[in-house]
């Protein structure tokens, strides 16, 4: 079960701010996918090979081949901040 | 007394001409900030990663060399963080399957363990401007394929955790794995450090992150061994703490507490199928892997350097490339490693230039090396051509064009011989009294006669004989 503390630590995780009310209905959607896969959890799976991925494709790689860089214009395009060339991001150190 | 445990973990950035999950370049060093990038380095929608073949099959060769298993099923996890410097708001690691586990590598007759090493994409590079209240992000190291390789805590001290890292970055070069160069972010370095007495169980550890050099590697254990010390001899105790490492004051502090491991909701990626690696694909790895640094002490020990010499070179990669390459030029091996170890590296080290970047070419110090041991010229004429050598010179070409060769003619000098002894009875009759040292006189000037070119111990030779047959 995810408690009141468990859902603050998530919303700090997931760098969410949500007012009381959306924090509750998200605990309520989130314990029931928990007691879903409890469920699931429940099943006999003895003798099972582990499926690590749905599709059975392994070893797909390519070469080491450079592709095309995209333009400064591009990259430009897609940032909310810009300084020199550089993205502008919230400071992640203290001064 | 207490007993150090040490364990390190190194990320090594792979030579690869792309990054880990898409084609973009991988040459982006000293480049403008953002511009090498594509829509995957830059975690647009839409995009999806694709393996590059040859980060696998170079972290394949590190692994062998340290002697891991590498064979059968390996795959790629998510690490879930939000942080800046990824754009993707994941990093593709390994997590439950590594590429490489339980190898070890021997230290000064010790053996460390290696637990795994795995294979990773790198994230971009923050900066942090005075004053503002912003930080700065350039993404294009971002997407580079990373090995992390982690030990066992088997280190005991500082000073053996940097031997450790410089036999692993010995390694790297001479595979051609990574440049391995910490100075441009290509080798970082973690070490996690407890305390404890021994037959007693460890202690609690501590972990120094973003070490950027073998000598912070080294004073940061240091410092913690002793700040630990005295925690303990104080009957305190140790806090499980993530350190960083002041390089001005050379100390470490407590950096805010990061996630729990659980906190990275690791899921095995979507996006990319799983690798089986086969044995045939291990062995044809192993084919292709160039000489290891320990096989190349032995062939140079055998091609007759001194031990101590053919360590220095194996362990170095520039050299050893440099040593291999002059020594198919056919001069004597030990002979080429006096010339490279003594006044090549002074030459170099007094102008700060690394050989690699130095004019000097290994067919050229070969060449010198054959003049002097072929007697055309001295060995004190070979020191005087080594600057312009130095610079780019051919040893051969200086010699016959400046006339520098040594005479050898024997006629030549019996001739000079004679016209000396002819020309100074005096001296000649003194020696033949008795006087043997009187001879420095004639041998001076025989050598005068022939421009200082003529080879001394002939010249001797020849002059003793002269002056004894007229007796």
């Amino acid at each position: 079960m995810i408690d009141a503390p468990e859902m603050e630590h998530l919303k700090k995780l997931a760098r969410l701010s949500l007012t009381e009310e959306e924090t509750a209905h998200l605990q309520g959607d989130l314990n029931r996918i928990l007691g879903y896969f409890e469920k699931i959890s429940g099943l006999d799976t003895d003798g099972v090979e582990e499926m690590p991925r749905p599709v059975a494709l392994v070893n797909v790689t390519r070469s080491d081949e450079p592709g095309d860089l995209l333009s400064s214009g591009d990259v430009a395009s897609v940032a909310v901040e810009r300084q020199d060339g550089f993205f502008r991001v919230p400071r992640t150190v203290d001064q | 007394m207490f007993r150090a445990v040490i364990g390190l973990e190194v990320h090594l950035q792979l030579s690869t001409r792309t990054k880990m999950f898409s084609r973009c370049r991988a040459d982006y060093f000293g480049e403008e900030p953002n511009t090498f990038t594509d829509p995957l380095t830059l975690g647009l929608p839409g995009t999806l990663p694709t393996i590059n073949r040859e980060a696998v099959e170079l972290a394949l060769m590190f692994g062998l060399a340290l002697g891991c298993d590498v064979e059968g099923f390996t795959q790629f996890h998510r690490k879930n963080y939000f942080y800046p410097d990824a754009p993707k708001n994941y990093q593709i690691s390994q997590y439950d399957r590594p590429i490489a586990r339980d190898g070890h590598l021997m230290v000064g007759g010790r053996r460390i363990g290696i637990r795994r090493a795995h294979l990773e994409d790198d994230a971009g590079k923050l900066i942090h401007p005075t004053y503002a209240d912003y930080s700065l992000l350039d993404l294009n190291r971002a997407g580079m394929p990373l090995i992390e390789m982690v030990t066992e805590p088997d280190l005991g001290t500082p000073e053996e955790a940097r031997e450790f890292l410089h036999l692993v970055r010995a390694i790297a070069q001479a595979l051609g794995v990574s440049d391995a160069n910490p100075e441009e972010g290509k080798m970082r370095c973690d070490v996690n450090v407890s305390l404890h007495r021994p037959g007693e169980p460890f202690g609690t550890k501590v972990e120094v992150k973003n070490l950027n050099s073998f000598k912070s590697v080294q004073r940061s254990l240091e410092y913690e061994i002793a700040r630990q010390t005295r925690v303990l001899e104080d009957g305190g105790r140790v806090t499980q703490d993530t350190m960083g490492w002041d390089e001005g004051g050379q100390r470490t502090f407590v950096m805010r507490t990061k996630e729990e491991e659980s906190d990275y909701r690791y899921f095995p990626e979507p996006d990319l199928p799983p690798l089986v690696i086969t044995p045939e694909w291990v062995e044809r790895v192993r084919a292709a892997m160039p000489e290891l640094p320990a096989a190349k002490e032995r062939r140079l020990a055998l091609a007759g350097l001194r031990e101590a010499d053919a360590f220095t070179v194996a362990y170095d990669v520039e050299l050893s490339r440099f040593l291999d390459e002059a020594m198919t030029h056919g001069a004597d091996a030990q002979k080429l490693a006096n010339w490279l170890l003594g006044d090549v590296t002074g030459w170099l080290s007094e102008r700060g230039t690394p050989l690699e970047r130095s004019r000097l070419t290994p067919a050229h110090l070969a060449a010198l090396v054959r003049l002097v041991d072929g007697a055309a010229i001295t060995g004190k004429m070979a020191k005087d051509l080594l600057p312009e050598v130095m610079e780019g010179a051919d040893p051969e070409v200086l010699v016959r064009e400046r006339g520098l060769a040594v005479v050898t003619d024997t006629a030549e000098i019996e001739a000079a011989v004679a016209r000396v002894v002819e020309a100074n009875p005096a001296v000649v009759a003194n020696i033949r009294a008795g006087n043997a040292k009187a001879v420095n006189a004639l041998f001076g000037q025989v050598m005068r006669e022939l421009g200082g070119k003529a080879k001394p111990e002939l010249v001797r030779d020849l002059l003793g004989a002269r002056v004894a047959v007229d007796g």
